[in-house]
């Protein structure tokens, strides 16, 4: 397993009461994403994605509303590698806590290794328009 | 005004059919087994075991006079009240919006209605594999209801009146994934004296916006 650290810099949206930052529909989501590997990694890519999914009783519905690929090539192990990113929020679906049902919004900074389990960072958000 | 359809009522009708032949194989089978203990008696005498074969099968039969029973339950409720017509006054109902439900029913016999009850109702629904089933779960959770007092009706008199409801603020759009769903529900129930109850219900679809 590579040992990769990620660091979070979400910029806009307002904290909620559950700690999440909220972001309004059609919202863009900017910040950037540090990537520290521990040893250097050949990546296919660094993607960025903003999807949704579901948790609860059924069977997961997911999918990946917008997509960039930050970098591809070589990262040099210890040294952090800082990626802007710009994502666009739909309008849809909110996110939402229920009895069955759960719907749950993150940004994902995934690192495509060849024949390599892919380091994965998930940072989680609300989209939701302020009701009050 | 906008009018609703009901969400299609497949799961008694499919029930039913489903109900006759087994019903009409375990009367049959009762039946022929409780044929061959008679004759059993007569050359052998009583034993306990005379009657095992007929009492297994009325279990059998018991479900499925009750699968008969609840596939033909909202037919026999439509026996004296008509279908309702349901509308609203908005269009496009969005998150936090109040519109107007305008009810009419048309009763075809006399009957002597204790109460209806309608509630607005947000619905879950999970379904799930588990190896080879699957399986739906449903929950409910009521955002408003009222009840319209009873009365008699005679033949053709209608039951009309119209309620001002509201999508709360803080609740949740229509939502349709391939293995969940959110709806939200309008349900009639039509409590008659005597007779069972008449049970309705209406989706309305909830955009993801919030009302201004």
């Amino acid at each position: 397993m590579t040992n990769v650290d990620f660091q979070w810099n979400v910029q806009g949206g307002e904290a909620s009461a559950s700690g999440a930052v909220r972001f309004d529909l059609g919202s863009t989501v900017e910040g950037t994403v540090t990537v520290t590997p521990q040893a250097d990694l050949n990546c296919n890519g660094i993607k960025i994605r903003l999807e949704w999914h579901t948790e609860g009783r059924g069977d997961r519905d997911r999918k990946t509303v917008d997509e960039m690929v930050a970098f591809q090539g070589v990262l040099a192990g210890g040294a952090p590698a800082v990626f802007p990113f710009r994502l666009t929020l739909p309008d849809q679906p909110w996110s939402y806590t229920g009895f069955y049902i759960n719907i749950l919004w993150e940004i994902v900074a995934d690192i495509d290794l060849p024949l390599a389990i892919n380091p994965k960072s998930r940072f989680p958000i609300l989209l939701r328009p302020q009701a009050a | 005004m906008n009018a609703f359809k009901p969400p299609a009522g497949a799961g008694r009708g499919c029930l039913f059919l489903f109900a006759i032949p087994w019903t009409l194989f375990a009367c049959f089978w009762t039946a022929a087994a409780l044929l061959s203990a008679v004759t059993m008696v007569r050359e052998k005498g009583f034993t306990v075991w005379t009657l095992a074969f007929p009492l297994f099968g009325l279990p059998f039969i018991v479900i499925g006079v009750g699968m008969l029973w609840y596939g033909i339950l909202p037919w026999i409720a439509g026996l004296r009240v008509s279908k309702p017509e349901v509308s609203i006054n908005n269009t496009s109902v969005k998150v936090g919006d109040s519109f107007t439900i305008s009810y009419s029913q048309t009763f075809k016999r006399r009957t002597e209605v204790k109460g209806v009850k309608f509630s607005l109702l947000v619905r879950e629904t999970a379904r799930y594999q588990s190896g080879s089933t699957t399986t739906t779960v449903h929950h409910d959770e009521t955002a408003a209801e009222f009840e319209y007092p009873g009365q008699s009706y005679e033949t053709g008199d209608v039951l009309a009146f119209s309620r001002n409801m509201e999508i709360p603020r803080t609740g949740m759009h229509s939502f349709q994934g391939a293995h969940n769903s959110i709806a939200w529900l309008l349900q009639v129930k039509v409590n008659v004296a005597g007779w069972p109850d008449y049970r309705e219900g209406f989706e309305i679809q909830v955009e993801p916006s919030l009302a201004r």
